[in-house]
């Protein structure tokens, strides 16, 4: 099976297309999957199917491009009824959690394979800011924290060209936002960091 | 190879299905109304409760109003509530003895209660859609929007129980009056069948003494 997919893969990757040459451009609609690291997970540990972007992408150079992302996404989840102990009391409900986050950055990319391959391979880096606002609703009261930090945002990006301008891609990437404020009783600040996992489509303009 | 307008159709669909036909994101109706009820309680750290043996507790629960000028008046579960705070007492041990027979603790409870109003704005449904319809029909897109989106005023009403325990043996007319536990519940009083309140009302009360464990009668 594994030779099949080497030889399907080496196939694409021969097959000429129209180059991202210096001057060309490219737009991308993505949605986005995530799931929470580090600390974010003490305030939200569960994976998020809302998301979604558009990226712009200029190729100053051949196989060198920069540019503007920005989207949405969300993570939620519901904690069931439980008790809370603080240091001289308690607290007993049940929470629902959000996190917001808008990110906009600029991103930078190298393509990694020949200019006219079927199949790229692009390694890159976004930074910028993001928009970050956290929700904690408990009973018939929310408590929320919103910010704007700075946020980085490596990640490798698999390309597949259908034709000349249209094509599919897959993106992991790691995005951390460092400072975050934390939406609960305890007064904390973290980094909100997650990973990135983006499907997409991309047209050459 | 081709552009395909129909593989576009397809994953774009694909991506709404999966981004947003699933469950709502915020509580919605399928919230049940106890999901929003709180229990929160708060003890002095440095009373001890170990010397407690015997409480008193009044009554009946009043509600607090805004305006001063109101006489106080029992809630419309007060004997429940006092019925279930004198179980949890029970259970941790204590003994109910009368005001005159100087009491280690004395039981406090009462109750507020407050109504929210707000305003959303909601799309007609039913019959309404026929207006939108013939709105619609008619090609009049301000019709349209005037029929499909209007604001409307909410409200809904939430109660709060106070329960209070003073420490209150050998004090005097007079004395001041130190307050060493105190049990919150909050919760809403309308979208509710009185059943399932009174349940709930109880279930809350013993929340908030099964989070206070340090009040057992050694």
């Amino acid at each position: 099976m594994k030779k099949y997919i080497l030889i399907i893969a080496i196939t694409l990757a021969g097959i000429n297309v129209h180059a991202q040459e210096k001057g060309s451009g490219m737009l991308q609609l993505n949605y986005h999957m995530a799931m929470p690291t580090s600390d974010f997970k003490d305030f939200l540990d569960e994976p998020s199917f809302r998301g979604f972007s558009a990226d712009y992408r200029y190729y100053a150079a051949d196989k060198f491009a920069v540019g503007l992302q920005s989207g949405y996404h969300v993570f939620s989840h519901k904690y069931p009824r439980d008790t809370y102990y603080f240091d001289n009391g308690a607290a007993t409900l049940v929470q629902w959690r959000y996190v917001h986050v808008v990110p906009i950055i600029a991103v930078a990319h190298y393509d990694l394979l020949a200019e006219d391959s079927k199949l790229q391979v692009s390694a890159g880096l976004g930074m910028g800011a993001y928009y970050v606002r956290e929700e904690a609703w408990i009973g018939l009261y929310t408590l929320t924290a919103e910010q704007w930090g700075f946020g980085l945002a490596p990640e490798v990006m698999l390309r597949y060209n259908f034709n000349d301008r249209f094509g599919m891609l897959f993106s992991p990437r790691y995005e951390v936002v460092f400072g975050g404020e934390r939406a609960n009783l305890a007064d904390e600040k973290n980094n909100l960091a997650y990973w990135d996992f983006r499907f997409g489509a991309y047209f050459k303009l | 190879m081709t552009f395909k307008p129909k593989f576009i159709l397809f994953l774009s669909a694909a991506l709404a299905l999966f981004g947003i036909g699933g469950c709502n994101l915020y509580p919605d109706s399928e919230t049940r109304v106890e999901d929003l009820d709180i229990t929160l309680t708060h003890y002095d750290k440095e009373n001890d409760f170990m010397q407690n043996q015997t409480y008193s507790i009044v009554d009946e629960v009043v509600e607090i109003d805004s305006d001063t000028n109101n006489a106080p008046s029992p809630v419309a579960n007060s004997d429940l509530i006092i019925q279930q705070i004198e179980a949890n007492m029970a259970a941790l041990g204590y003994t109910k003895v009368n005001d005159n027979q100087d009491p280690d603790l004395r039981v406090v409870a009462t109750a507020t209660e407050n109504t929210q109003y707000f305003i959303i704005t909601t799309m007609i449904t039913g019959i309404g859609m026929v207006v939108v319809g013939m709105a619609m029909a008619a090609g009049g897109v301000l019709l349209l929007l005037l029929s499909a989106c209007y604001p409307v005023v909410e409200s809904y009403t939430s109660g709060t129980l106070i329960m209070q325990m003073a420490q209150y043996k050998d004090t005097a007319p007079g004395d001041t009056i130190k307050m060493v536990w105190t049990g919150v519940v909050n919760g809403l009083l309308d979208e509710d069948t009185q059943a399932n309140l009174k349940t709930r009302i109880k279930s809350s009360i013993d929340e908030a003494f099964e989070q206070s464990p340090y009040l057992k009668v050694e």
